[in-house]
């Protein structure tokens, strides 16, 4: 083959040109610590990364979400805990009151304790949590629980389920709205017998009939513990999953964009070695011509 | 054959030579000229005449044949169709890329980021639905991703433009290319007339034939006479010193047409006309026809699920998009907020019932839009959807990159093969003129010898 000045210019030009392109994407690299940052350099790798992108973000919704659950439960069985505490400390005091013997003064001690007691589990069925009224279902801005007009306590609140997200079709309810928790106002009316049966010192009905209904409010109390308690298992379990999904998935994300610092700084060393080479050769190979040579 | 005669082969000797000189001068001054065909001078010995009772026929000297053009025609066509795929796809490369950077992604400003956090919003207002906080924080991403989609829309819409603008001056170039060429033809009709040849003019022609296969696929015609016909995507565009002038035609619909003199359209199948056309007509209107339905989709579904919920006032049946209506607007153009809620986040739906402020269940129907198979018939979600189209993009833009680097492999390989038949060796010209020099030389003693002896036949005999 003829070979001439002008043609090896133009591959000298060419390869030095090559080299530098191959120089300038590993430096590009280099420099952004990514293998692509373009779909049309990995258009796969790009699906992938927008997949991960957006599933790590929905991981992270979900944990707001479970975390928000959290809250609401825990603070829901916190008030269970309470109110069976004061449902139990009434069935003591109506068991008392029933067999002893007491003095009027003792006995209207405890009827005022009763009262007090009864108060105490009133509050607990307004609890609120961020504000959020935590037992009146859907209706969370007003007290689920008040008296009427006729001094009648009533349940205002709706039966209601907060459902909350906590992974691609999983979901939770975080709440026990009125019904659920106290049987709507069916444990308040137990209490307020005992209350009454208290004050006119009935302790037939005090043995009787109100022994068995608080029974029934300690036994509701129980049960919902038990189911809130099985939620909140369940919702922490969630938490850890979503925790581990978003490790595993930044983790993926990584060996897909992120480049191997050791590999491509090697790589660049030897594209600098062979650019440097490139260079070399092409100055020693454009000097010379037969000109030279002749006097 | 007299001695006197000898003078004259001396005399014909100097001239080739000295052309052979001149020749070898040439190729160096135009050893970097683009386009520059090497030449070589053609010297033949001149047959003498026969003379009969003549034995010993002596030569009549050396006479310059004609100066000739080494090329390579094969290589020279290989050239311009590879030229005309070459440019043709790195527009295509230039289009998409221009494409990618409008799209960004993959990172925390595309589409993708914004759709997800839209029904991330919607999950997380589901689970407050009392919150104002969080309504006016769907509120604000709501719109943050109308105004992306928006924006995006329109730099396309502006990328098209500038395509556009493009192919107006592309097609200048290409008339005024077309003018070039059919100055040269006449030229060199002129010179065939006088019986010349003119081998720069040939190699302007070339050169002017190259960049235009750059443009837009052409076929040339070559005539004996020197001149060449050429069509451009499929019409005549030169004919000897005539030209046919192209023009450009914008539809109603935006679609860009190159239209010959007669009106009817021309159809490049390459160059880089082609990718524009196609860029202006095909890529970006598709783009922007994906993003309009995803648009449209979205609109639908989540103003169904919006309007089957109540919001905080008790109301119901409330859009939360304006709705797209049908009046040429793009649906992405008319992506936005429903005016009645835009100011007030109470109006949100958010419940699956009236009068339950904390009631989240038709925010969680809408969040769960996200995975529904609503696109394609029902088989692909909305955020697949969209990842499909920036795949492609990806897929399209990479398969020009890979064309690009495969034809100029291609394009640098037949350019060497070219110059290697067609361009100047230094070396080789130094040899030759050092030859020539030599011949010179010669010649010039030769001259002086017989010239000695005509010297001695007049001094010595006629004394």
């Amino acid at each position: 083959m003829r070979v001439t000045h002008r043609m090896m210019a133009e591959s000298v030009s060419q390869n030095l040109r090559l080299n530098l392109y191959r120089l300038d994407r590993l430096s590009n690299q280099l420099a952004s610590g990514k293998v692509f940052t373009k779909p049309s350099q990995n258009p796969v790798g790009v699906s992938r990364s927008m997949l991960y992108k957006t599933a790590l973000n929905r991981n992270e919704q979900y944990r707001l979400n479970t975390n928000e659950a959290r809250g609401w439960l825990s603070t829901t069985h916190d008030a269970l805990m309470k109110g069976l505490e004061v449902l139990q400390r009434l069935r003591e005091l109506s068991v008392a009151a029933a067999n002893g013997t007491y003095s009027d003064t003792e006995r209207s001690s405890i009827a005022s304790e009763a009262v007090q007691l009864k108060e105490h589990l009133l509050a607990l069925a307004n609890t609120q949590h961020n504000e959020l009224y935590i037992f009146g279902g859907h209706r969370t801005l007003e007290p689920p629980y008040a008296y009427n007009e006729e001094g009648q306590l009533e349940y205002r609140g709706d039966l209601g389920h907060r459902v909350q997200e906590v992974g691609t079709f999983q979901q939770v309810v975080m709440n026990l709205n009125g019904q659920e928790a106290f049987g709507g106002v069916e444990v308040f009316e137990a209490v307020e017998q005992i209350c009454q049966a208290l004050l006119e010192d009935d302790s037939e009905t005090l043995s009787g009939e109100v022994l068995e209904k608080i029974d029934r409010g300690i036994d509701l109390f129980l049960q919902r513990l038990a189911d809130v308690g099985a939620r909140q298992l369940r919702v922490e379990t969630m938490y850890d999953t979503l925790f581990e999904q978003s490790i595993y998935l930044k983790q993926m994300l990584s060996e897909l964009e992120d480049i191997d610092y050791a590999e491509t700084i090697t790589e660049f060393q030897m594209q600098e070695n062979a650019y440097r080479a490139a260079l070399a050769t092409a100055a020693r190979m454009m000097q010379p011509s037969l000109v030279d040579y002749l006097s | 054959m007299s001695i006197f005669s000898s003078l004259q082969i001396g005399k014909l000797a100097l001239r080739a030579q000295y052309k052979g000189m001149e020749v070898s001068g040439q190729n160096v001054a135009n050893a970097n000229t683009p386009g520059y065909s090497r030449q070589r001078v053609n010297l033949v010995a001149v047959v003498p005449g026969i003379s009969p009772g003549v034995n010993l026929a002596p030569g009549r000297g050396v006479k310059v044949a004609g100066v000739e053009r080494i090329h390579s025609e094969f290589y020279r066509t290989q050239l311009m169709n590879t030229a005309s795929h070459l440019s043709y796809w790195i527009m295509r490369q230039e289009t998409y890329r221009g494409v990618e950077v409008i799209f960004m992604e993959p990172g925390e400003y595309g589409l993708n980021q914004y759709l997800g956090d839209f029904f991330d919003a919607w999950s997380e207002l589901s689970s407050s639905a009392e919150s104002t906080a969080i309504r006016t924080g769907l509120l604000e991403r709501a719109e943050t991703f109308t105004r992306a989609v928006q924006d995006t829309y329109l730099r396309l819409t502006e990328l098209r433009f500038d395509l556009r603008d493009e192919i107006e001056s592309r097609v200048q170039q290409v008339n005024q290319l077309a003018k070039e060429i059919a100055v040269i033809n006449d030229k060199i009709l002129f010179s065939h007339a006088l019986k010349q040849t003119s081998n720069e003019l040939l190699d302007q022609l070339d050169l002017a034939l190259e960049e235009l296969s750059g443009l837009i696929d052409i076929r040339v015609f070559r005539k004996e006479n020197g001149a060449v016909d050429v069509f451009a995507g499929g019409s005549l565009l030169v004919q000897n010193q005539n030209t046919y002038a192209f023009d450009v035609e914008m539809a109603l619909d935006g679609t860009v047409h190159i239209v010959n003199h007669h009106g009817t359209a021309v159809e490049p199948q390459s160059g880089r006309l082609f990718g524009l056309l196609q860029g202006v007509n095909e890529t970006i209107p598709e783009i922007q026809a994906q993003i309009d339905q995803l648009v449209s989709s979205l609109v639908e579904e989540v103003n169904r699920l919006h309007r089957g919920g109540y919001n905080l006032y008790n109301e119901t049946g409330i859009n939360f998009f304006k709705e797209i209506e049908d009046n040429g607007v793009p649906p992405s153009l008319q992506f936005a907020l429903n005016e009645e809620l835009a100011g007030d986040p109470s109006r949100i739906a958010a419940a699956s019932e009236g009068g339950q402020p904390g009631n989240g269940l038709q925010a969680l129907e809408i969040s769960r839009l996200r995975s529904a198979p609503v696109m394609n018939e029902g088989k692909v979600s909305m955020i697949d959807y969209y990842r499909g189209l920036v795949a492609s993009i990806g897929v399209k833009g990479q398969e020009s990159t890979r064309m690009v680097e495969a034809f100029t492999k291609a394009e640098t390989q037949l350019r060497e093969e070219h110059l290697a038949v067609a361009g100047v060796s230094l070396d080789e010209e130094v040899m030759n003129m050092i030859q020539f020099q030599h011949a010179w030389h010669a010649a010039a003693r030769f001259i002086s010898y017989v010239d000695y002896m005509i010297g001695t036949l007049i001094d010595e005999l006629g004394r």
